[in-house]
């Protein structure tokens, strides 16, 4: 499964982000928060997380199955960043933390790594067992910022049936006909 | 939505809490052309909040109180023998604890008015259940309610609803194989939650996260009725906390409420008649601060009555690992419920089945506690994600003089008066209905393969989020507070909009009649003014 900026923007419209795309025919809420994304004169902090960065991040939490672009992590975080202007800064500084950590574990970054040492990387820094904490350090920051916000898009905008038959989870607008389904084996 | 909170000039009604209880009422009179000023302890909520709100409850590990912001010194409350959760059972904002509920919206039994006439308990209410038909049908249609007319042991009704309801779920379909082994009827619920566009509400989107918010604005919450009397011209003092009720030199007229705004500034609002809609617990507490030289006991109090019988819905929980899958967490709410054991005969109180399709952790909270990932993260999903059941109840309490709301005396909330005290306990009736369904849920889970892995212990469930009885209604003066036009007995111009008026709570949720009450109370006030 590839996850593209059309899985973004699905994503971003759970979270009532209005997101103008042409063609994109995301599930409509009936309301919507924050701004649009392709607004002229929407900007961003100069302090952006690497795209690249975020793209390893989401290679290495997402089961192998899914296939991760630039464009989807990229058109999520500034979507994200519509709603709270400091979110771009607080992705960027927890994944600087990882990043640190990649260098002095193993003296190269973290986008250079294989799987198994970004794994390696993410579990020395404790991130598996910290409690997510916006205000926390280290990794429980890193926790709340890169490791569940990541899961987060994933859940609200894949189709997690092609994971696990799991048809709507809880957060996705995805409508009154999944419940019902029969379960096949 | 202004943030003056001054009093209104020349108001003809004030209505203390903006839940159902107050929200319909205002709204009803608003359209009648009065002029009608609403006090709100808690804040609006602007409904762009709602994703982001959703987001906190999905995330974090959510503790039932952050979503709503409750808790902290304005909430403060003792309970005595039984640790009662309150807060998160209330919510404290503009549209009341609708913000947080399930929406589920039956009617009371024709019994449920009737108990001591049939059974010899409790007490029976002053209004029949033909009484209210008409005001159940009127609410039906204000809150939106979908449903389906396939309860066989429902009372009657001579409409059908707003709304189709929302079909059983695939979940359902194997709790059904149990229940007909073991001769249990399910049908479905009736939600205030709209199936279809209704009354400028999107349908039902799925979102799944019903309790603790919906942000699709489905499933109806009482700020929908607050933006309509604000349209029709009433005004809306948010985060204004009422502490006192001031009447006339007689005693017999309320002439002013007091309420201080998060400044601490105290402000006097005036009107020709008054309806507190503040819930069980807060209505009573109100009540007694507002105690004087005529009314030494408390207002509207001469029965001695105001906080006591207090009753609730203690819900009791069996879980089972079951053999198949069911679809879990693909819908927020329950979609089958079954009234099988609305009875006195066999069970010494009435219960509701609730058949559950969030028996499961959802995918976010199981991966907010992971310390797992990659391909390790679905796991818990591939070997036995859905493999679960669960049946929920809701047991009927009898109403008991010892179950109070009081003052807790030198216990103060944040502007320095006394916080209610809660004394209530289950008694040996409940007791034993809460371990009968428990051994009926048993058997239905049992008889689809299941192992019953859990069962809540009812001595330590609470009384759940149904707070009702402290102001009973009755037509003797001696033993209730309200008359059964919801007006206190010993004041002119009061009028209580809430549950704390049932004289008995059913195994029902209680909402559905406390809006039809509500629309009772606007009719009443009318009348009068
Ligand atoms: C998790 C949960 C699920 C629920 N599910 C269901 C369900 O499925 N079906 C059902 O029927 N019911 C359900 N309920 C219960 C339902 O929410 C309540 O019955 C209903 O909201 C009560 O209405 P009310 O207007 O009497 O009180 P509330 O809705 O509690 O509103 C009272 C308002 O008064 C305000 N207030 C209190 N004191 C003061 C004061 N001194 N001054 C000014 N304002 C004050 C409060 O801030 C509040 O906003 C549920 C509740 C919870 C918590
Ligand atoms: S499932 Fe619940 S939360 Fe979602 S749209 Fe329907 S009512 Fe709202």
């Amino acid at each position: 499964m590839k996850l593209t900026r059309r899985n973004a923007v699905t994503a971003l419209t759970a979270m009532g982000v209005s997101v103008s795309v042409a063609g994109c025919t995301a599930p409509v809420g009936d309301d919507s928060a924050g701004g649009d994304i392709d607004e002229p004169g929407h900007t961003t902090p100069g302090d952006e997380p690497p795209v690249d960065g975020l793209v390893a991040t989401a290679e290495t939490l997402y089961p192998s199955s899914v296939e991760v672009t630039a464009e989807f992590v990229e058109t999520y975080v500034h979507g994200r960043a519509i709603v709270d202007e400091a979110y771009l800064v607080e992705i960027a500084r927890a994944y600087a933390t990882v990043d640190e950590h990649a260098h002095e574990v193993s003296g190269e970054p973290f986008v250079e790594l294989t799987g198994a040492e970004r794994d390696e990387v993410l579990e020395d820094l404790g991130v598996g067992t910290a409690t997510p904490n916006p205000d926390g350090g280290g990794s429980e920051h890193v926790r709340f910022y890169l490791f569940e916000e990541l899961l987060y898009a994933f859940f609200v905008s894949a189709e997690p049936a092609a994971v696990y038959d799991h048809l709507n989870p809880p957060g996705r607008p995805g409508g009154t006909e999944t419940y019902r389904e029969a379960i096949g084996e | 939505m202004s943030a003056e909170r001054t009093p209104e000039d020349d108001a003809d009604v004030c209505v203390i809490g903006s839940g159902p209880g107050g929200a319909l009422v205002a709204a009803d009179l608003a359209a009648r052309g009065y002029s009608v000023v609403i006090l709100e302890a808690g804040r609006w909520f602007d409904p762009d909040e709602r994703h982001v709100q959703m987001e906190l409850a999905l995330r974090n590990g959510y503790d039932g109180l952050e979503v709503w912001e409750m808790g902290g010194e304005r909430d403060e409350y003792l309970t005595l023998e039984y640790d009662v959760p309150l807060n998160t059972e209330r919510v404290k904002g503009v549209g009341g604890t609708t913000l947080h509920w399930g929406a589920v919206t039956p009617r009371l039994h024709e019994e449920d008015f009737e108990m001591e006439t049939r059974y010899g308990l409790a007490r029976d209410w002053p209004l029949e259940y033909d009484d209210l038909r008409p005001y159940y049908a009127a609410a039906e249609r204000e809150l939106g309610v979908s449903g389906d007319e396939d309860n066989p042991f429902a009372p009657p009704r001579s409409e059908p609803y707003p709304m189709e309801g929302f079909p059983a779920s695939q979940a359902d379909s194997v709790y059904a194989r149990g229940c007909e082994d073991v001769g249990v009827r399910m049908h479905t619920a009736p939600h205030a939650i709209a199936s279809e566009p209704y009354d400028g509400r999107s349908p039902c989107q799925g979102y799944g996260t019903c309790i603790p918010v919906c942000p699709s604005g489905a499933k109806y919450s009482a700020d929908v009725h607050v933006r309509k009397a604000e349209a029709d011209g009433a005004r809306v003092i948010d985060r204004a906390q009422v502490h006192r009720l001031e009447h006339d030199s007689t005693g017999e007229t309320l002439e002013r409420a007091h309420y201080t705004t998060p400044d601490g500034t105290e402000y006097e609002q005036a009107a020709d008649a008054f309806v507190v809609a503040c819930g069980a617990i807060e209505t009573p507490r109100l009540l007694l601060l507002s105690a004087s030289d005529a009314h030494p006991d408390g207002l509207a109090n001469s029965s001695g009555q105001v906080g006591r019988n207090l009753m609730g819905h203690p819900y009791v929980t069996t879980v089972a690992a079951l053999e198949e899958r069911t679809r879990q967490n693909e819908i927020g709410f329950t979609t089958s419920i079954s009234h099988e054991f609305y009875d006195h005969e066999e069970v010494p109180t009435s219960f509701q089945f609730e058949f559950s399709n969030v028996a499961e952790y959802a995918p976010m909270e199981i991966v907010s506690f992971t310390e797992e990932w990659g391909d390790d993260l679905f796991e818990p999903f591939d070997t036995h994600y859905g493999q679960v059941g669960s049946i929920v109840t809701a047991v009927e309490q009898l109403p008991d003089p010892d179950n109070r709301v009081t003052l807790a005396g030198s216990r103060t909330d944040n502007h320095g008066r006394p916080i209610p005290m809660v004394d209530w306990h289950l008694g040996e009736r409940e007791l034993e209905t809460a371990a009968f369904a428990q051994e009926v849920a048993a058997d239905i889970l049992t008889a689809i393969d299941g192992e019953v892995v859990w069962q809540s212990d009812p001595e330590t469930v609470g009384m759940g989020a149904h707070h009702m009885g402290t102001t009973r209604m009755g037509t003797d003066p001696d033993e209730s507070v309200v008359s059964p036009e919801l007006r206190a007995h010993d004041l002119e111009n009061l009028y209580i909009s809430s549950a704390s008026t049932f004289v008995t709570g059913g195994a029902v949720n209680p909402t559905l009649t406390i809006a039809a009450l509500a629309l009772k109370v606007a009719d009443h006030v009318d009348g009068r003014l």
